[in-house]
């Protein structure tokens, strides 16, 4: 009986020890890298939109970067979709741009891209996978990074304008 | 009378397995939506109104009327949003363990349970007082 004794009490102490490490493992979890202004950029690696290869983004850009999180159903994306098409070529070879759309059915998504002529390199993330690690609150989101991978421009909401996007990617080529 | 009962047990699970296959084969919008989440609520598809929750639904009312199965549709959905739309956990896999567990946990308390009821009684009965 004794022998029985220990062995539950050997269960219950491995039990509180899971349980434990379950809270440990959740606590560093949520406390992973969120997208902030002055910080560097939390690296990711995704499929593009169109199936053709991967879209990796580190924490070392070759030069300074848009971001741009976007989804098919969300209103404000379609209306600032026009102005990161003409500002992506405008920078050509200055800015790279990247498109991430999120949450989204991948073949609306492929429809959306040439309806506006995004050309820049576009990741398919539908799960969601980098919506909490960017700290992402609604779509569209952007962030402006300068050439050492750091955030210098935020935006959680389309840009209004022109003016108001040159203004965000000056920021990363001062 | 052992004939009965087996006609008994098959016919039980006949007419129990009976609806499973059928909303297997023509699911309904409203089940669908009820065992599929909006990724950006997270909520059921039935309670919410969520852009990408309409154009789930919007999905699911072609998929149905192409003819797929639930399996199928859900499938497609997971391959789109990943296994987060899935309102409850596959029965297959890691996640079978979401089954599993709460199962285990019910059957270890009651053997605890069992264990200690048995010893209690032992004590009980030690404790008699003896009589001539």
């Amino acid at each position: 009986m004794s022998r029985l004794k220990v062995a539950a009490q050997l269960g219950a102490l491995a039990l509180v020890l899971a349980l434990l490490g379950l809270l440990a493992w959740k606590v560093v979890e949520d406390n992973g890298a969120v997208a902030r202004v002055g910080e560097p950029i939390p690296s990711f690696d995704l499929p593009q939109l169109d199936g053709s290869g991967r879209v990796v983004v580190d924490a070392s850009p070759a030069r300074p970067m848009v971001i741009n999180f976007w989804a098919t159903w969300c209103g404000p994306c379609r209306d600032e979709a026009p102005l990161l098409a003409s500002a992506s070529a405008k920078y050509r070879g200055r800015v790279d741009f990247v498109g991430v759309d999120i949450r989204d059915f991948n073949g609306d998504a492929r429809a959306f891209a040439r309806r506006y002529g995004l050309r820049f390199p576009m990741a398919y993330d539908g799960p969601g996978s980098l919506w909490e690690p960017w700290g992402i609150t609604a779509l569209p989101e952007t962030f402006v990074i300068d050439g050492s991978g750091r955030i210098v421009a935020h935006q959680a909401r389309a840009f209004a304008d022109q003016t108001e996007l040159d203004d965000a990617i000056r920021k990363a080529l001062s | 009378m052992r004939f009965a009962a087996v006609a008994a047990i098959a016919a039980t699970l006949a007419f129990s397995a009976a609806p499973a296959l059928a909303s297997e084969q023509h699911p309904t919008q409203s089940e669908l939506e009820g065992e599929l989440i909006c990724p950006t609520c997270k909520s059921t598809l039935d309670q919410s109104n969520a852009p990408v929750a309409v154009r789930m639904k919007a999905f699911i009312g072609r998929r149905i009327a192409a003819g797929d199965t639930k399996s199928e549709i859900k499938a497609k959905l997971v391959a789109q949003f990943g296994r987060g739309v899935l309102a409850a956990p596959e029965t297959k896999g890691f996640d079978l363990l979401a089954w599993l567990l709460p199962i285990a946990g019910v059957l270890a308390g009651a053997a605890v349970l069992t264990l200690l009821l048995w010893r209690w009684t032992r004590r009980a009965e030690d404790e008699l007082p003896l009589l001539e």
